[in-house]
């Protein structure tokens, strides 16, 4: 038998990736690794994801290319008070510990600080691990300071856009005045620029220091990629700067070398290459990180500690050391930090960012609530169910990050365009040298020539300049930057905004299949329906309705029955007391109660049951067929064996779902029915909400034969359910959408999650998800069009009529609007509203 | 065959491919036109400079998903 390999997945960040080709020379670089399985990166989040076999390989190989192919491993520090080290060896033995830990870089203990410092890279290091094992040797360690992942994330953007605009700086004057001086004997420019200024030899000394500094990243990025043979952008900017600068400095140098002499100097070209490489990189830098604001904002709501009473005192401690059971104290204006029961007050509490509804909810003894919500008016005492990564919020947040770091279909077919476009241009741009210079200068080139857009004529550039730069210019109009953020732009605003709706997408691949969906199916119970039955009619014979409540309310305070728990709570609503305790009770399950109170004997349950226990009933069937045809369950009630009323209970449909439904319809999707329940109450549900097709009676293998047949009709289907029974359906249905208010099996199973459980947030969900689908496809759209068009201007198509080529200059520009295009395109997502919030 | 061995194979598959295209532009350039030294040296750097980026990215991970 073989050995089951287990399989490890790391989170890296990697700072300094920029466009689609980093990505896939990350991807390709790290794929190279023996014992890697696969690759993901999300280059607006920096995040590398890893899947390897930890007995082949490990964090350390990872970081080792990352940093050889010229990219910055993330690095964070965590500090730590460990007490009860006394000694040398103590220190030591803790120093080990931490050591030993996957991707920790350097762990320093200071004895008399008793302070532990670990340097791990970012994202990899379990810190609630590294404690348990230091607990484990006998000390104890609290989390010292920890410094803020979203304070670190700003830092490394702030760091980018500072060294970005630092070169704009130092690149953009230098860049100008070449440009200033190169054009010095055209038009009126000889009368007012001196004429130092166009000379040579000062537009060599003042370009080569754009290019040494402004340009130095891309040379030593595209060799350190080369060396382990893989591309990316850098490489046509190097080669494009490189080249420029090279031939501008021979025909400075050595006038008569032959590649067109003093007047074909191209130092302009180098420099303003540079300088607009430079100004794409500095705006992508100031507009990428906006478009995971609604990461950040969920993230900023973890508080950082909490208020915990330990023995009856108040004591705070760090949020992620509350433990389950802890009683945690909320006063106003404070976040919640852990999910909850309300143990005493009450207050008003904003759910906003959790679950989308902008109203606050009212909370009070008994009721459930989520870490990361506000409280905005009153205190609270909050026992603790779910603590530190299983809290609501943190899985909110794992499963935003996760969805923003998988890949559509979409996005890996422009991956792979994007990785072997470069290759593509290389072989491209060879072509066009070897055209022009064997067959095209002699063919068609007249002294006239000029640059596109430009007064300057390149009359003297001879027949190896002339194609070379064509050849150039191919190189730099081609660079398919903008891809690389095209779709995770637009991913990571929909998650973001669907966050915002309440509605979580848990990878990219399922808005892509969102936007495909004709069907919608929809479970009944707890879906369309609240799921937990209500009184809907009180019936009394020789009685009046206020007395047949309380004495039914008496006959069922003690049973558990969902029934009966319904007209207890039907009876709280009425009256705001308790009902009195029965003197007797007997409860018979699948039956039905017998009670004693005040001396009369109470029986209640179904009509066979009171039939049973010789009670008539045969003078209420018109109203019992007529209560039963609505859907409705009905709980006879007898006093010393005559009846005395009937209570009718139903599950009542969610406020919304009628509303939701029928913008379902006015949209184009059919919306269907799939149940456990029987015919009559399903239809009855169904009408209400306006479904018109059903499928009753079915069981969970039910559910899932009747998605596939749907599927066998070629329409792609969307399940929505909440229950473990749903599970299967949600699975085999080509979108799964859980409500967030069911099972954790179902959330498991779903790709979607709905948080309030509200169907007007699936609508909204489909809303988004082609929304932003919508965006990717526009965004592709600006990503290639730049280059797609210029490709034929660059290798001088047009120039046998035009007798004018691209330079390489404005081949740049155009490179970086395309960047700036994709992402104000992206942008402009955070201004949609979904149709179902708007009726909501 | 180790990631070295793999990458000094490599890198000499990758060099005799870009300079005989580097050669085969000089001989086309010999032959069919009247150049001068300079533009024949200019261009024979370009195309062998060219060639090698466009081999190195195919001859480099063929031989190290050899080697794997």
């Amino acid at each position: 038998m073989g050995m089951v390999i287990v399989m490890e997945t790391a989170n890296l960040k990697v700072y300094g990736m920029s466009c689609a080709a980093c990505v896939k020379k990350v991807e390709k670089g790290i794929s190279g690794i023996p014992g890697v399985e696969q690759v993901v990166v999300n280059l607006i989040n920096n995040q590398v994801a890893v899947k390897y076999d930890p007995q082949k390989t490990g964090i350390s190989d990872f970081a080792r290319v990352i940093e050889d192919l010229g990219y910055e491993m993330g690095v964070a520090e965590y500090k730590f008070r460990v007490e009860g080290m006394s000694c040398a060896a103590c220190v030591q033995k803790v120093e080990k510990v931490a050591r030993g830990f996957a991707g920790v870089l350097e762990a320093v203990v200071n004895l008399p600080a008793q302070q532990l410092t670990v340097k791990a890279y970012e994202g990899v290091l379990d810190v609630g691990r590294l404690k348990r094992e230091i607990r484990e040797l006998g000390y104890e360690i609290f989390n010292y300071e920890e410094i803020d992942p979203l304070a670190r994330e700003k830092e490394a953007r702030e760091k980018e856009i500072r060294h970005q605009r630092l070169k704009m700086i130092v690149v953009w004057p230098l860049a100008i005045l070449a440009m200033i001086g190169t054009m010095r004997h055209l038009w009126i420019f000889k009368y007012f620029v001196p004429e130092w200024l166009g000379n040579n030899y000062f537009l060599m000394a003042i370009t080569t220091p754009v290019v040494i500094y402004g340009g130095y990243e891309f040379f030593v990025k595209s060799y350190q990629g080369l060396r382990r043979g893989v591309t990316d952008m850098n490489l046509l900017y190097a080669t494009g700067i490189g080249a420029a600068y090279i031939i501008a400095v021979i025909n400075t140098l050595f006038p008569n070398a032959g590649f067109g002499g003093p007047k074909a100097t191209f130092f302009e070209s180098a420099a303003l290459l540079t300088a607009f490489i430079i100004l794409g990189r500095y705006l992508e830098a100031l507009t990428r990180g906006r478009t995971s604001e609604a990461l950040r904002k969920l993230i900023s709501l973890k508080p950082k500690t909490a208020r915990v009473l330990i023995d009856g005192v108040e004591k705070e401690i760090p949020a992620d050391e509350v433990e389950i059971g802890d009683l945690v104290v909320v006063r106003p204006g404070e976040t919640i930090p852990v999910d909850g029961v309300v143990e005493r007050g009450m207050a008003a509490v904003d759910e906003s960012m959790l679950t989308g509804e902008s109203l606050p909810v009212d909370k009070g003894e008994g009721s459930m609530v989520l870490g990361g919500s506000i409280i905005k008016a009153g205190a609270l005492t909050v026992k603790a169910t779910r603590v530190g990564k299983e809290t609501s919020l943190s899985r909110i947040i794992k499963l935003m990050e996760e969805a923003q770091t998988t890949k559509a279909p979409l996005q890996k077919l422009a991956d792979v365009v994007a990785g072997n476009f470069i290759l593509g241009v290389h072989i491209l741009a060879l072509v066009a040298f070897f055209f022009w210079f064997f067959y095209g200068y002699q063919a068609f080139f007249t002294p006239e020539t000029r640059f596109l857009m430009s007064p300057a004529k390149i009359a003297e550039v001879g027949v190896f300049g002339f194609s070379m730069l064509v050849s150039l210019t191919v190189l730099v109009i081609s660079c398919p930057c903008a891809v690389g953020l095209a779709m995770p732009s637009a991913i990571m605003a929909g998650t973001g905004k669907g966050a915002e709706y309440g509605v979580l997408f848990k990878n990219a691949e399922v808005i892509e299949k969102m936007t495909k969906v004709r069907v919608i199916a929809f479970d009944k119970t707890g879906t369309i329906t609240k799921g937990a039955p209500e009184v809907t009619d009180v019936i009394p014979f020789e009685i009046n309705e206020r007395q047949l409540l309380e004495f039914a309310a008496v006959a069922e305070k003690l049973s558990e029955h969902p029934l009966a728990q319904a007209i207890v709570k039907k009876y709280h609503e009425v009256n705001n007391n308790e009902p009195a305790e029965p003197a007797t009770f007997q409860n018979i399950p699948g039956k039905g109660i017998i009670a004693s109170f005040a001396g009369v004997e109470i029986l209640a349950g179904s009509e066979k049951f009171l039939q049973e226990n010789k009670v008539d009933t045969s003078f209420t069937s018109d109203t019992a067929e007529k209560l039963k045809a609505e859907g409705k369950s009905l709980v006879y009630f007898a006093a010393d064996r005559r009846l005395v009323g009937i209570i009718a209970l139903a599950d009542t449909v969610k406020e919304n779902s009628a509303k939701a439904i029928e913008l379902l319809k006015k949209k184009g999707y059919i919306p269907v029915m799939l149940t456990g329940d029987n015919e009559v109450t399903a239809r009855a549900i169904a009408e209400k909400v306006g479904i018109s097709e059903v499928v009753a009676g079915v069981l969970p293998e039910g559910k899932v034969e009747a998605i596939k047949a749907y599927q066998g009709k070629g329409y792609r289907v969307a399940m929505a359910g909440d229950g473990i029974n749903d599970a299967p359906a949600l699975t085999q249905a080509d979108v799964g959408i859980a409500m967030g208010t069911g099972t954790d099996i179902a959330k498991e199973a779903g790709e979607v999650v709905i948080i309030k459980g509200d169907l007007l947030d699936v609508v909204n969900s489909l809303d988004i998800a082609r929304a932003t689908f919508g965006k990717v496809k526009q965004n592709f759209f600006w990503a290639f069009v730049y280059n797609t068009l210029g490709i034929p201007f660059a290798a001088g198509v047009f120039y046998p009529w035009t007798r004018a080529l691209v330079s390489p200059e404005l081949a740049a520009l155009l490179m970086a609007l395309s960047s700036v295009s994709v992402t104000l395109n992206t942008l402009l997502l955070k201004r949609f509203k979904p149709t179902g919030k708007a009726v909501g | 065959m180790t990631e070295q061995e793999a990458l000094r194979k490599s890198r000499v598959v990758y060099w005799t491919l870009s300079l005989l295209m580097g050669l085969f532009f000089l001989g086309l350039a010999l032959l069919t036109g009247n150049y001068r030294p300079t533009e024949l040296i200019g261009g024979f750097l370009w195309v062998t400079f060219l060639m090698l980026i466009i081999t190195m990215p195919l001859v480099i991970p063929y031989y190290k998903n050899k080697a794997k």
